[in-house]
């Protein structure tokens, strides 16, 4: 059996091996939401009412405003995956602790606001809390994850650039892409039930 | 084999186990709703032997799926998946393919044997 040989091809076209690695994780994160997101539509036509009595409406406002401030931190995620690219370590620093100022400050709140409807209406109580809990505290568990992965990244750029550390910052900008539009799916399919 | 040949083999080996999946759990999903449903009755579908089918089919892809992704980590020996693109990235892909297929096959099996040893038409 003959195998391929590297040396054919010296040119780099395309994505690193990190992306591609990001966009599998991303592929089998959004299965399993999809299988959440699944499961909540099969209980909520088999429920006579949803949220069952009892159980307010899911709030409008706050979640909607929380939702614009995680989504604008693509903006520098974006940016610091531009300046990395570029070779411009102060600006890929800079833009990454924007992000992850805004990131960990939405985490901060969603976490206060997850323990204080745990407090008034209790996860194991129906089918709706568990699946309501159980689709915000994945959403909250991968917005934690891209926490980790900043504070990570910038321990590592903090030594200056390598090879890694630049197709690091672009996998973990897509990452983010990611869970933004996670999240919105989340908190749509989650307001739904007011519809 | 060309490198051309190779990214084919790749992707198959990457995609065709996921969709393998997914339209086994669908159909199986629909056979099950056919059969438990006032108005699949008069199709007189069997679930059992659809889900074997179902079962069957959607293996015998997963298999294919890793077989052509076993053949690029094997045609790609002598390159690293930190390569840069697109050697590398066919072999970290073809890597990740082997691995994720083998999960594929399992959840496939798993599902079915959930659909043939659980009652059908019954509230758990």
């Amino acid at each position: 059996m003959t195998s391929y040989r590297f040396e054919a091809h010296r040119d780099v076209v395309g994505r690193p091996a990190a992306w591609w690695g990001m966009l599998i994780l991303i592929a089998s994160e959004s299965t399993l939401f999809g299988c959440f997101i699944g499961s909540y539509y099969y209980l909520r036509f088999r429920s006579a009412s949803w949220p069952p009595d009892g159980i307010p409406e899911p709030k409008l406002v706050v979640p909607l405003i929380l939702l614009a401030v995680l989504v604008s931190t693509v903006v520098p995620m974006r940016l610091a995956a531009k300046a990395a690219t570029t070779g411009r370590l102060a600006a890929t620093r800079l833009f990454l602790a924007v992000a992850l100022v805004v990131q960990s400050g939405y985490f901060a709140y969603e976490v206060h606001d997850f323990s204080d409807q745990l407090h008034r209406f209790d996860i194991t109580r129906d089918a709706y809390t568990s699946i309501y809990y159980t689709l915000l505290g994945a959403d909250h568990a991968h917005v934690l994850l891209g926490v980790f992965f900043n504070l990570w990244l910038l321990g590592k750029l903090a030594r200056g650039f390598t090879r890694y550390r630049i197709h690091a910052t672009r996998a973990i900008a897509l990452y983010w892409y990611a869970v933004s539009v996670l999240t919105i799916v989340v908190y749509g399919v989650l307001l739904s039930a007011r519809a | 084999m060309t490198l051309r040949r190779l990214e084919i083999l790749q992707w198959m080996g990457l995609l065709l186990g996921a969709l393998a999946f997914t339209g086994a759990h669908v159909v199986g999903y629909g056979i099950t709703e056919a059969q438990c449903n006032a108005a699949g009755l008069r199709w007189g579908i069997s679930n059992d032997t659809w889900e074997v089918i179902a079962l069957g089919v959607s293996a015998g892809f997963v298999l294919l799926s890793e077989l052509a992704a076993a053949l690029v980590v094997a045609r790609t020996r002598e390159v690293s998946y930190e390569d840069p693109p697109p050697p590398g990235r066919v072999r970290f892909l073809a890597i990740a393919a082997v691995a994720a297929n083998l999960i594929f096959l399992t959840i496939i099996v798993l599902d079915a044997l959930g659909a043939l040893l659980n009652v059908a038409c019954r509230q758990g």
